[in-house]
């Protein structure tokens, strides 16, 4: 059996950043306390690997039809979020085969609880498999046949609620997010990697456009916490920041003009805007919006919410109020996360002696453009309270 | 008295203010005379701190008053008053004891990033009311010591 694995996102280049209590440091910090973890990363790869290996061993239809398994999703173009509310991941993969989409639900869901492991997690979902390990996260595999009617990469999903396949094209929607990342070079030729599940990427070596469409998302979370059903989906959010964003390696500017840019778009007109899904033409993401207004209407009204906020923030001065804003956006233990990975910063400069001043008063571990090293001192004076 | 004020001279007011400048060319010297200088400037410890107008004040008898002139510092929720302050609201920087000020050291190279640095620990300190800075406290039973 082909285990096919999915593109690769390229690393930027790019340096580290030295400042500690940047605008682009807090905001890093922040995307990396919302993003899993190596150690995450890590196990569901194992996972992955393993399941997909079960599901080629298959000796019956299954194995016969020589499934190929990708991820997709936010993992497959890198942006996934911890969910606000528990501790759960979703992991998405394909399992593309020649076979009926309908079937091949029936039969991975029959293979997987072959084995005893998976036996007690597994579900049959509306348009997938999903294997539930406890207290991590979800692995949904979606079954996909190959529509050669339709453009390279399409395929057939089953959908169990409309009782009918969709046509769908992942491969080609993370190609186009992949070369949406780079930008104004974004003609540059892509090449195409090949290698396992996706891996861990500090938030600080991400694109920009990859850290954004995270910062949106879980906004939004926030935003609709009481009224999830209005969300807009995630995939609504991923194409209009693709679309929108232009240039530039620092998230905060770039969040803003995607998010000012959105606002604007809506303010061309009263009517809904449609968003085709730019990997498979003729698919229309926001359907839902002409079927229910008021999910457009609520949409509108988290643009312009979230658009003030981020206007707000580079307007106001003091890591205090900067914190107190960015928790309302963000959330409050990973904006203390945040704050904690950049106080430990300048803690440990300043233990090992490294800690330097520019002529601004501005604290700093770098020696580039620093005028003082800071002396060890010991502060005195009045108590602390309890 | 250490042994090394024998061999150390202090160093004259007007080298503090020389260096000062130089280093820190927004801060303003108010006053240099004799052995006491004056200096206001603005520092700002990161780039999303707020920026903040400082004033040192020192002879080269008594160890250097700082005073933030604006804005008003504020008193972190759940606390009564400032930490590491002396009466009248100047910034407590060091502790006597281990010497790390002394008049034969360079204002611009102890006191402006001390004071940087306190600052910063301060803008932490409005967020949850602890001082991250570490530090000691001077004995309870000695009210007024430091």
């Amino acid at each position: 059996m082909q285990l096919t694995y999915p593109l690769r996102v390229y690393l930027k280049e790019g340096s580290m950043s030295t400042q500690v209590f940047s605008e682009e440091s807090l905001i890093i910090a922040i995307v990396e306390s919302l993003s899993p973890t190596k150690a995450q990363y890590d196990l569901a790869t194992s996972r992955y690997k393993t399941v997909a290996q079960w599901l080629a061993d298959d000796e019956g239809k299954l194995g016969k039809a020589h499934p190929k398994l990708y991820s997709q999703g936010s993992f497959a173009i890198g942006t996934p979020n911890r969910p606000v509310a528990g501790n759960e991941f979703d992991f998405d993969f394909v399992c593309e085969a020649e076979l009926h989409p309908f079937e091949l639900l029936l039969l991975i869901k029959a293979r997987l609880q072959q084995n005893g492991i998976y036996d007690a997690k597994v579900e049959m979902m509306n348009r997938c498999i999903r294997i539930t390990y406890k207290n991590d996260f979800h692995i949904d595999i979606l079954p996909a046949q190959p529509d050669y009617t339709s453009s390279l990469g399409c395929v057939l999903i089953p959908d169990r609620k409309l009782q009918r396949l969709i046509s769908t094209n992942p491969k080609a929607y993370a190609h186009w997010f992949q070369g949406q990342c780079r930008g104004s070079m974004r003609k540059a030729f892509v090449e195409a990697h090949i290698e396992p599940a996706p891996h861990y990427v500090p938030a600080e070596r991400k694109f920009v456009l990859q850290n954004s469409v995270q910062l949106m998302k879980r906004n939004r979370d926030l935003y609709f916490a009481k009224d999830p059903d209005s969300a807009p989906v995630s995939i609504i959010l991923t194409t209009l920041a693709g679309a929108l964003y232009e240039s530039g390696n620092r998230t905060l500017p770039t969040l803003a003009q995607i998010v000012d840019e959105i606002k604007t778009q809506t303010q061309h007109s009263s009517q809904p805007f449609q968003i085709e899904n730019p990997g498979n033409p003729g698919e229309i993401l926001t359907e839902k919006w002409r079927e229910d207004r008021s999910r457009y209407d609520a949409f509108v009204d988290w643009t312009n919410h979230f658009s003030d906020q981020i206007h707000q923030l580079t307007s106001i001065h003091g890591i205090h109020k900067k914190t107190e804003l960015l928790q309302k956006m963000f959330g409050e233990s990973v904006v203390n996360n945040a704050v904690e990975m950049n106080t430990r910063a300048i803690d440990e400069a300043r233990k090992n002696n490294a800690l330097n001043v520019r002529s601004s008063g501005v604290l700093t571990a770098s020696s580039v453009g620093a005028v003082s090293r800071v002396a060890g001192n010991t502060f005195f004076g009045s108590e602390e309270e309890e | 008295m250490s042994f090394e004020q024998y061999i150390t001279p202090p160093i004259p007011v007007a080298m503090q203010d020389r260096l000062v400048k130089s280093k820190y060319p927004q801060f303003k010297t108010k006053i240099l005379q004799g052995n006491v200088a004056t200096w206001v400037g603005e520092i700002k410890p990161t780039d999303s701190s707020q920026t903040y107008l400082v004033e040192i004040t020192m002879q080269t008898s008594k160890p250097p008053a700082i005073v933030i002139l604006n804005p008003k510092l504020e008193i972190a929720k759940g606390r009564t008053r400032l930490p590491h302050v002396f009466p009248g609201n100047r910034l407590c920087l060091h502790y006597p004891n281990y010497k790390q000020w002394e008049n034969t050291k360079s204002v611009a190279d102890t006191i402006i990033p001390w004071t940087s640095l306190w600052l910063f620990y301060y803008e932490l300190w409005l967020i949850d009311g602890k001082w991250h800075g570490g530090g000691k406290e001077p004995n309870k039973r000695r009210a007024n010591a430091g």
